[in-house]
């Protein structure tokens, strides 16, 4: 295990590193962001009904309420 | 049960991510899904003024945090039996016969009667039972109001799903908290199975946490689909995780695996817990736990010097006979291993320092220590009532700054079967009105026989839901209720985290379905009591709750996915725990005064029932329902359509049952009507039974309440005193003795 003081630095690294990358709005923002989406990218394991998703279309939910 | 917000500590302070609209005419707005009790970031889509779609977050922190009950939302509220305006019970109770009234009429009588029974049998026997999750949190505003008009009698099914566990985890430190999944180095999973269309969030750090090279160790009686990716799998007996985590502390303190430190300098009673674990060597805990000596050491091992390591909440440890002792247990691992409040440990948040929390909306302290002394259920088993939690208020004022923390809103709770009881009439004093928000109070908690000879001894039920629910069948009033594609919310981490994340309104609701904002306001009116809830509206009350931060509840919203305040570790080190004695309490002071062990323990099963010689082990959910609710939406029950029991091959054999055959469940308390599912991954003898099974499309009223009394896992439990914990007075839910009967023909 890294010593705790590293750890602990790491972390807030992390943290800060989030906050920035989620503002996204200037150069340094969409540079933590770059960072931050190749640390998390992940190919999750995902339902495939899920992965196929578009969605609803509204007047077929609109029959769908009214019973039709 | 409660749950889990999608992000961890690191993730605080961060900021929206502008976001275009994907396709013209498509306009997209920040959601929380509340299908479930995760609250998963979610982005909404709307056309001609409805939600069409609803996926994952445009967040990388919440990448991919969505399952099938949050994408067919669309669907689900617009059930066309959906509940749509307030319905008043014009027939006998059950009968089925009901009138459409409006708002106005429907709360003034509500108002009249509940004064009524008031005046007649004091505020105590006014009852409320809510999960919060179904038709939103209420923001703490039906205790608030209960506080003020002398009512202790809540309950809730965070009873028995992490709530109890918040209020047992303060016993030992002060604060229940909450895993640090991006920073640490093994995962441990009592039971529970996040997966792909469950506890998604959860379920998707595990697998970043397994990439990085960390360690998962799953404790479960089946090899589930957690157990398949684990690096050690204890294929323990079911209900036996607190002998198993004695063992555990068996190695750790035999072979010095414990941070020595800390031990010293933060805790109190190291010794006598380590004399109660010698009691336990590794050859008496395989006995009673079925896993070989060895490879309980090697878990323990793993978890002790693999670390920085994590034990995540988990229902299973919640419903045992030893669920005290072993959610105390997985709090004291915690703490004699060093994992408290540090990195890739777990983290104690305390309250947000400039955001009102619902725990300070409550207002648990104008209700009367007489009042509160009547809270049924706190003679018996006090835990999680203001008695048991008393001795907090102080410690929590001093190191977190306010008496009251009612976190997982599951720290000053009635007993539910002691309420129960009191609302059928065998009770220490009369309870005679029950509100039921969001709940189907009937088949949320143990042994259903009470809980519907308790609703028809009522006089006054209001229900307020989505769709006519067994318990909805059974009111006198039933009040529309909005969902979260309808409403703005501010989710606040349960009191569990200091995080708050907005949700945005996405569509209006249909016909005159409400929120429980607008429910709780238009009670205190009728009560003649409209000053408790000041605010003209939900957001009026977010801006108040907001005011500390300088901004109001829309500028919140656009600029923010997240907020907390900044972060830091080893708090206590500044003030102490928040516990009597500022120390982790490995002997609990407060268990002790109440006049209970205060260490934990390990207490035997009844004999074995030569009747039932089967073990059922339910409270299972499925990964297409949320707890009682979703049966009507049709992808939903086109994957999922009956209700299914798991056993293994040698088990169906022996019972000569085989797959897909319909079969009666018995215990000693009830029987359901079930398929038989065959699976190897089952352990022989046990019997896997999935909770809150009614069908929506069939015949409403007493007798079948929707297929409620056919198929419903609560008429299977018990809750006498075998199968009770002591100190909380929770079902024991993992390991009922049953039997399986075959039956001729299709029931469905």
């Amino acid at each position: 295990m890294k010593p705790y003081l590293i750890r602990v630095a790491l972390a807030k690294v992390g943290f800060a590193l989030a906050k920035k990358a989620s503002r996204n709005q200037t150069w340094f923002d969409r540079l933590a962001r770059k960072l931050l989406e190749c640390v998390l990218h992940f190919n999750f394991d995902l339902d495939e009904m899920v992965l196929t998703d578009q969605g609803y279309d509204p007047d077929e939910l609109e029959r769908y309420q009214r019973g039709r | 049960m409660p749950g889990a917000p999608s992000i961890t500590p690191s993730a605080a302070g961060s900021q929206s991510i502008p976001r275009p609209h994907q396709r013209l005419g498509i306009e997209t707005r920040k959601t929380l899904c509340a299908s479930c009790d995760i609250a998963c970031s979610v982005v909404t889509e709307v056309q001609k003024g409805r939600v069409t779609r609803v996926r994952s977050s445009d967040n990388p922190l919440f990448k991919d945090n969505i399952c099938i009950k949050g994408i067919v939302a669309p669907k689900n509220f617009a059930n066309p039996n959906r509940v749509l305006y307030p319905q008043k019970r014009v027939g006998e109770r059950g009968s089925g016969l009901w009138q459409r009234v409006s708002w106005d009429e429907a709360l003034a009588d509500i108002g009249a009667r509940l004064k009524k029974i008031i005046d007649e049998h004091g505020p105590e026997a006014w009852a409320v039972s809510t999960s919060q999750w179904n038709t939103g949190t209420d923001h703490g505003l039906g205790r608030r109001i209960m506080n003020h008009i002398g009512s202790p009698n809540w309950i809730s099914g965070v009873a028995l799903c992490a709530g109890n566990t918040a209020a047992v985890n303060r016993l030992t430190y002060g604060w229940y908290p909450w895993p640090d999944y991006d920073n640490t180095n093994c995962v441990v999973l009592f039971g529970h199975n996040p997966g792909k269309n469950s506890w998604v969030p959860v379920y998707n750090q595990i697998q970043r946490v397994k990439a990085r090279g960390g360690k998962l160790i799953v404790l479960d009686p089946r090899k589930s689909e957690c157990a398949e990716m684990a690096d050690l799998w204890l294929p323990l007996k079911v209900g036996s995780d607190a002998a198993m985590m004695l063992g555990w502390l068996k190695i750790i303190f035999d072979e010095k695996l414990y941070d020595q430190n800390f031990v010293e300098r933060w805790t109190i009673g190291f010794d006598e817990l380590r004399a109660r674990v010698d009691e336990f060597p590794l050859s008496r805990v395989a006995d009673i736990t079925g896993c070989s000596p060895e490879l309980i050491a090697k878990a323990a091992r793993m978890y002790a010097t693999m670390g920085p390591s994590v034990i995540p909440w988990t229902p299973i440890t919640d419903q045992q006979r030893n669920s005290t002792s072993g959610i105390r247990l997985q709090s004291i691992l915690r703490a004699v291993c060093g994992y408290l409040d540090v990195p890739g440990g777990e983290a104690l948040m305390g309250f947000h320092p400039k955001i009102i929390s619902e725990s300070e909306i409550e207002m648990h302290h104008v209700l009367s220590e007489t009042q509160k002394s009547k809270q049924l259920g706190s003679d018996a088993h006090p835990v999680f009532t203001y008695r048991g939690q008393a001795a907090l208020r102080e410690p929590c004022k001093r190191v977190w700054g306010h008496e009251y923390a009612n976190q997982v809103t599951g720290c000053f709770m009635a007993n539910p079967s002691s309420t129960f009881r009191a609302m059928a009439g065998e009770g220490p004093y009369p309870v005679k009105a029950l509100f039921s928000i969001g709940n189907n109070t009937l088949m949320g908690f143990a042994n259903m026989p009470l809980i519907l000879k308790a609703l028809l001894n009522q006089d006054l039920i209001v229900v307020q839901e989505h769709v006519m629910t067994p318990t909805a069948q059974l009111a006198d009033y039933v009040l529309p209720g909005d969902s979260w594609l309808e409403r703005p919310w501010m989710f606040d981490g349960y009191g569990w985290l200091s995080i708050y994340k907005p949700s945005q309104k996405s569509m209006e609701p249909p016909g005159e379905c409400t929120s429980t904002f607008e429910f709780w306001k238009r009670i205190a009116g009728a009560l003649g009591r409209p000053e408790l809830v000041p605010w003209p509206t939900l957001e009026a009350l977010y801006d108040w709750r907001l005011a500390g931060l300088g901004i109001d509840f829309e500028t919140f919203a656009n600029v923010y996915d997240v907020h907390a305040d900044k972060l830091e570790f080893r708090k206590y080190e500044k003030t102490g725990f928040a516990t009597p004695s500022g120390k982790v309490e490995l002997r609990s002071s407060i268990l002790e005064d109440l006049g209970f062990d205060p260490l934990p323990y390990w207490r035997e099963a009844p004999p074995a029932d030569p009747d039932y010689p089967l073990t059922m082990f339910t409270g299972v959910r499925e990964a297409e329902y949320f707890q009682t609710g979703g049966r009507h939406v049709p992808e939903m029950r086109a994957r999922k359509p009956e209700p299914v029991l798991f056993v293994s091959p040698n088990t169906a054999k022996q019972q000569q049952i085989r797959e897909g055959e319909w079969v009666c469940v018995e215990t000693r308390t009830g029987k359901v009507d079930i398929q038989v599912g065959v699976r190897a991954n089952m352990p022989d003898g046990l019997v896997r039974i999935p909770h809150g099974w009614w069908k929506p499309e069939t015949e409403q009223g007493l007798g079948k309440l929707s297929g409620a009394m056919q198929y419903a896992d609560a008429q299977l439990c018990p809750d006498d005193d075998d199968y009770l914990d002591i100190e909380q007075g929770v079902p024991h839910l993992k390991g009922l003795p049953c039997r399986i009967v075959r039956k001729a023909g299709d029931p469905a």
